[in-house]
């Protein structure tokens, strides 16, 4: 059992395979094979690698516990996590990528990854769809096309915007300026 | 309640500073600095310059020491290195190599 006083600041790096309890301040890296605790006040600035992390004081940098990860309610840590499992009770403080190792159930990251390489399929298909589009314009006589365009209008028979307007549910009466001004407000 | 040990299987590789007693059990590389006492326990490797007030070793120590109040060499204890200290004890058994300096004016 290891313990790293109040009044004791380390710098450098930590490492063996006993319990190691930090009351003071490491700045460095901790690669322990056992279980760490940061106490009350304690404070880690750098890595810490573990298997169970019990974080009551302040971590700064990176938590790897390999089997758990407590950060008990005065926890104040602002670190990135790769643990097994994580603890957090109420009222502890946590910035800082969490990574956890879920055998493989999460499906999200490889669909997030695989959306950008679809992108580039629809980039593809607007080319086509301009040059389609100029064809109908010349051809007003078609049934479906002839609403979008003020000038389709003008360039309608009177016959043909009554049938127009009878599509509409709209009054066939009046002149072909009244039924084009009919055709354009109920649009 | 929390007072500062180096366990055996620990190795730090850096510099150990405050002002409260130390047990180093394990194994240190790099600077001890503290204003308090240090005790290097049987078994321990310490391979570090030392500045403290008071230094009591039974271990391996390398290095150089600087204790303003006293330094004791157990009979357990080896030691390579100079010491500068008012107050020096070494025990019937102990290793030691290297250069003493007690400032005697």
């Amino acid at each position: 059992m290891t313990t790293i006083g109040p009044n004791i600041k380390v710098e450098g790096q930590i490492s063996g395979d006993e319990d190691l309890t930090i009351y003071g301040r490491v700045d460095g890296t901790i690669t322990i094979n056992a279980n760490v605790i940061v106490a009350e006040n304690g404070q880690v600035h750098g890595t810490l690698i573990a298997k169970e992390v019990i974080v009551i004081g302040h971590v700064q940098g990176t938590i790897n516990a390999s089997s758990l990860l407590v950060l008990e309610q005065s926890a104040r840590v602002v670190a990135d996590i790769e643990t097994a499992s994580l603890r957090m009770e109420a009222g502890a403080q946590l910035s800082g990528d969490v990574i956890m190792d879920l055998d493989g159930e999460v499906p999200t990251r490889p669909q997030k990854k695989s959306s950008p390489q679809t992108k580039p399929a629809p980039k593809a298909t607007p080319k086509p769809a301009p040059k389609a589009t100029p064809k109908p314009e010349p051809e007003p006589s078609a049934d479906e096309d002839e609403y979008e365009e003020i000038d389709d209008l003008n360039e309608l028979t009177v016959k043909e915007l009554r049938e127009l307007c009878q599509d509409y549910d709209l009054s066939t009466k009046g002149t072909k300026a009244q039924l084009i001004k009919r055709l354009e407000e109920s649009e | 309640m929390a007072e500062t040990v180096i366990g055996k299987s620990i190795t730090i590789d850096g510099e150990i500073s405050g002002n409260e007693p130390v047990i180093v059990e394990g194994c240190v590389k790099g600077k001890i600095s503290l204003q308090s006492s240090v005790v290097i326990a049987n078994g321990a490797v310490v391979e570090a310059d030392i500045n403290t007030e008071e230094i009591e070793i039974s271990g391996h120590v390398t290095g150089n020491i600087v204790a303003s109040d006293r330094v004791e060499i157990k009979a357990d204890g080896k030691m390579v290195g100079d010491i500068k200290s008012p107050r020096i004890l070494i025990a019937d058994g102990a290793g030691f190599k290297g250069h003493i300096d007690m400032d005697v004016d």
